[in-house]
């Protein structure tokens, strides 16, 4: 028995001593951050600044905590400098910080503080200002392809002007529209059409109204019946405008009545149900959805299917195309809604415009083809040059 | 001058709002929120017209007792009960400063227990609409509809837990499946003596099966071989066919908008303007 309490004894008594003496030793203190620099960030309007440093090499380092003081700028000279601000704390391996809601034309003080779990210490104080700049760089390439495709919009706009004659391939859903128009005419029922549930700062509601003249204008001369339903005030006014236009362009401005174009509410399913009551009740001969949409794109038009109208829908939302295609007999997809105006009114100057727009995909087709062989070739031999080539149409180019 | 003026004005905003996508300087940086709120200001006004002539064309239909006319009173009893209980913030506190969203606003009550169960409702008729679009939508009338319907099938099995269990429970029912529908299509090229097809779907049924049976005589010996699951094939629908497919649209959008835009700047296109005479 002397051996185990012996053992004991000296578990109980001696051996904690050293553990303890450990626990008492004072900690290393780690060393400050180094390398630490306060940049403005750039490509943007003045109001960030980052923080870099050199992770500490002590190995204890738990976190960083980056401080920032204000000093007089160039708008308050006269200011007095604040005291130590904490912007916030990153995890050890984190070598920097943004501070993005800096004022512009401000200078600030900043210091990162390295803790221990009982120690820490500052890094040197570093100065930083934001400033403002005048292009994006980051954009670049934007600007390059997108002036690009303007520059040949304006050209083929040109060219149209001046007579040369331009091949604009057939849109079903367009050609359409003509014969929709007709049975609704025949049945003596009217035609709805939805420009969508956005308001006027909507391209796709603009693209919807357009379209909406050149139909009112062939509903005018069918002298078939037209209900413009609209969930914005500012869409009912211009629809009624345009749709006025159309009338008076058919020679029949009598059997104008605003209130074709009529309000009813900005509530989307309210306006899905207010809809879909009118459908129900009147049952159109031909339903036409044209502007954007979301979830009230299939609850308008699968009731537009069951009362057995043409449909012919029209967006640029990619997410209700599915449904609008298995509803509707139609669909133009996506650029089809912006081509609809410039293909069914015929004027060379509009269809100019989308030669311009095939320029773009020709742009877009090149770059897709490159990037598609440049990526496999990479792949196959590991070549440095290609894997660049992909990475910068990645990365900087269509970013 | 009707069109002149706004030409002018949707030109000049125009070419300011391009500059400002590439410029962050002040003022460019500011210029879009400006001119949002502008628009949201203009927006409100606007809606004393939309709410005038709602009233004016369902009070227009209940005098003269039209068809549906007990609809008609229907909307007005909900917009003129709602206009009364937000312009006088009934049941909560009164006063400017105080939100109509206040303890006690029947204006929220209203909001909490008719609108949004009303809104739910229309909105769950969407499960019904799908069902009835994907029943018409899946039918296999063509060529493009059998595809979209397979892919649909598979996509419906991968994100169910059948379809993990079935490739797991089954490993290389898929290459399986789709060998020996491959090697059907052989056949019939057989059949109707077209050699060059014949050649081409029965190597590529060949290889399909040989792999899979290789794949089996691999994990009978207790190695390591990688045979499609559900899940797996669903991933990659999604993440190539799908998406290169939903790109092709969003570039053809993109460039859409971009011309659109330029024909409005530029005044090509001005039938949204409407009438040139008042």
């Amino acid at each position: 028995m002397k051996l185990p309490c012996a053992l004991a004894l000296w578990f109980a008594v001696l051996a904690p001593v050293p553990l303890l003496e450990a626990q008492h030793a004072p900690a290393e203190a780690p060393s400050p951050p180094s390398g630490v620099q306060a940049l403005d960030v750039p490509n943007d309007s003045g109001h960030a600044i980052e923080i870099r440093w050199k992770d500490s090499p002590h190995p204890g380092v738990l976190s960083y905590e980056v401080f920032r003081s204000r000093l007089p700028g160039e708008t308050d000279p006269g200011a007095p400098e604040t005291p130590w601000m904490s912007l916030g704390t990153v995890g050890p391996g984190e070598e920097s910080w943004t501070f993005s809601s800096a004022e512009r034309g401000i200078r600030y003080s900043f210091k990162v503080v390295a803790t221990t779990a009982d120690s820490s210490a500052d890094s040197k104080i570093v100065t930083g200002e934001s400033r403002a700049q005048w292009f994006d760089r980051e954009k670049f390439w934007i600007l390059v392809i997108g002036g690009t495709i303007c520059l040949f919009v304006i050209l083929f706009i040109q060219l149209a002007t001046r007579g040369r004659k331009l091949f604009v391939r057939k849109i079903a859903g367009l050609e359409a529209v003509d014969e929709a128009v007709g049975r609704a005419t025949e049945m003596g029922r009217p035609v709805v059409f939805v420009p969508g549930i956005m308001d006027m700062d909507n391209v796709q509601t603009l693209a919807g109204l357009t379209l909406l003249g050149y139909v009112s204008r062939t509903i005018a001369e069918y002298d078939a019946r037209l209900d413009v339903p609209v969930s914005r005030s500012l869409v009912m006014t211009t629809g009624r405008e345009v749709v006025k236009q159309a009338y008076l362009e058919a020679g029949r401005p009598e059997s104008y009545n605003e209130d074709m174009v009529h309000y009813l509410t900005d509530e989307q399913f309210g306006y899905v149900a207010g809809v879909n009551g009118m459908l129900l009740r009147d049952e159109p001969a031909t339903c036409l959805y044209m502007g954007a949409f979301f979830a009230e794109s299939l609850l308008l038009a699968e009731t537009g299917n069951r009362i057995g109208a043409i449909q012919i829908a029209g967006t640029a939302m990619p997410s209700q195309l599915p449904f609008f295609v298995a509803a509707c007999d139609y669909t133009l997809m996506g650029e089809e809604l912006f081509a609809a105006s410039a293909y069914l009114s015929g004027d060379p100057k509009q269809l100019g415009s989308l030669k311009g727009q095939d320029v773009g995909k020709l742009i877009v087709m090149g770059a897709i083809l490159l990037g598609s062989v440049a990526a496999t070739l990479a792949l196959w031999t590991g070549s440095g040059s290609l894997q660049s080539v992909v990475d910068f149409l990645k990365l900087e180019m269509f970013v | 001058m009707r069109r002149q003026i706004p030409l002018l004005i949707t030109f000049v905003v125009g070419v300011i709002m391009l500059f400002e996508a590439f410029i962050p300087h002040p003022p460019f940086d500011q210029l879009n929120e400006s001119l949002s709120i502008t628009f949201d200001v203009l927006a409100a006004f606007a809606f004393v017209l939309g709410g005038g002539n709602l009233a004016k064309i369902h009070l227009a239909k209940i005098s003269r007792s039209q068809p549906g006319w007990g609809y008609s009173a229907v909307t007005m009893a909900g917009f003129f009960a709602m206009l009364a209980i937000g312009l006088f913030k009934v049941g909560g506190p009164s006063g400017v400063k105080h939100a109509l969203e206040a303890e006690g606003s029947w204006f929220q009550a209203a909001y909490d227990y008719c609108f949004l169960p009303l809104s739910a409702t229309t909105f769950s008729l969407l499960a019904f609409f799908v069902a009835s679009a994907s029943y018409r939508a899946f039918r296999a009338k063509n060529r493009e509809a059998t595809v979209l319907l397979i892919a649909a099938l598979i996509i419906l099995l991968g994100r169910t837990l059948v379809g993990a269990a079935l490739t797991e429970t089954l490993p290389g029912s898929l290459e399986l499946l789709f060998g020996a529908l491959l090697a059907y299509l052989a056949w019939e090229q057989f059949r109707s003596k077209r050699w060059i097809p014949l050649a081409l779907i029965g190597t590529v049924a060949a290889f399909v099966l040989a792999r899979t049976l290789y794949g089996y005589l691999i994990l009978a010996g207790g190695g390591d071989f990688y045979l499609l699951t559900v899940p797996d094939l669903v991933n990659w629908i999604m993440v190539v066919p799908q998406l290169a497919g939903q790109r092709a649209i969003m570039i053809g959008i993109c460039l859409g908008i971009i011309s659109m835009s330029l024909r409005l700047i530029l005044g090509v296109e001005r039938s949204y303007l409407g009438s040139d005479t008042d």
